[in-house]
């Protein structure tokens, strides 16, 4: 009986939705640069296991004067890349994959070229969740 | 109600529609092929190699290509672009002869030879990387039905939106096929054995 009042709470903890975002942020990557190349995409997953959506309004990184998150989209064959000023948003349950040929963070004046098993440290900060320190883990350019 | 005056108001309700259609019409980037009309894209060109010297396309002549138009300062899909081109050409197992990869910048106020033979040398296969002056560039774009334009950004350098497929050559120098970047690696792959074959 114990047992099954035990189990009762669980899942109605289970069943009572957290209200709060839960935010990991998973699989930080960027390509490797060569010099006279100023700009970068880096692309990473972010999960939110929480109950409410929650945003990603800013990411910086020490190692670009400029980081901020980028959509490209196609149109008509075209590649357009376009700044979201209204930042990410990263609905409850999610996962948000940001991915070459997508949504990226842009990484801009790189102030030393990014080289292959580099690793860069980045914050990401959440309208809720508030600031996530991250690592970037720069590959080969043609790893992937 | 007047029967003038409701054609008239027909006529203003229509108005805007048609405007719109007009200026989706004529928005439409000159890259779109519609299939089964006869188009030439490619065709003999003159450019600057990454070495400085001038490259003439008949130095294509006898092997199959890939040329893909992008610019050095584009973070995304052109890094993707040209890796995924040689992972699916070490793939083919075929060596780097089996069909050629080309670049050629959208760009040339940026991307010198310099900028364009550093770029093309990060992907650890032979690619050939190409500019040319603006007047250059602008004919092999109309050559290709390459449509690209600037986008300043507010606090950073300037982009440029362009068109994203990949064109492939067979060893005749006739165009086959496009690969889309969306398209999976299946259909890139099958399309490239079309050029090798």
């Amino acid at each position: 009986m114990r047992m099954f009042f035990a189990f009762m709470a669980l899942s109605l903890a289970g069943c009572s939705p957290n209200k709060a975002p839960e935010i990991a942020v998973e699989n930080g990557w960027a390509r490797a640069t060569v010099a006279g190349q100023d700009s970068a995409a880096a692309y990473l997953t972010i999960v939110n296991k929480g109950g409410s959506e929650d945003r990603l309004v800013s990411v910086s990184v020490p190692r670009a004067k400029m980081a901020m998150m980028h959509a490209s989209s196609m149109d008509a064959g075209v590649m357009r890349m376009r700044a979201m000023s209204d930042g990410l948003p990263i609905p409850a349950g999610a996962t948000v994959e940001l991915a070459p040929n997508g949504t990226h963070i842009m990484l801009n004046g790189l102030t030393t070229p990014l080289r292959a098993g580099e690793q860069l440290p980045a914050t990401l900060r959440f309208a809720k969740a508030g600031t996530k320190a991250i690592t970037i883990r720069v590959e080969e350019a043609s790893a992937r | 109600m007047s029967l003038k005056r409701i054609r008239l108001l027909l006529w203003l309700l229509v108005a805007p529609v048609a405007a719109g259609i007009a200026v989706l019409l004529l928005r439409q980037p000159v890259s779109q092929v519609s299939a089964g009309e006869p188009v030439a894209i490619g065709g003999p060109f003159s450019l600057t190699g990454s070495n400085g010297r001038p490259f003439s396309s008949a130095k294509l002549a006898g092997k199959p290509f890939a040329i893909f138009f992008g610019f050095t300062h584009c973070p995304d899909i052109c890094p993707t672009t040209l890796a995924r081109l040689a992972r699916l050409r070490r793939q083919f197992g075929h060596g780097d002869d089996s069909f050629r990869i080309v670049f050629v910048t959208v760009d040339p106020q940026r991307d010198g030879p310099q900028e364009v033979g550093r770029y093309t040398a990060l992907f650890d296969t032979p690619v050939i990387g190409l500019t040319g002056s603006p007047a250059q560039i602008e004919q092999v774009k109309k050559q290709f039905g390459v449509f690209s334009q600037k986008v300043e950004q507010p606090g950073a350098e300037y982009s440029v939106d362009h068109t994203a497929a990949t064109f492939l050559f067979g060893a005749d120098g006739k165009f086959v096929a496009t690969i889309a970047p969306d398209e999976g690696d299946g259909v890139a792959l099958a399309k490239l054995k079309r050029i090798t074959s």
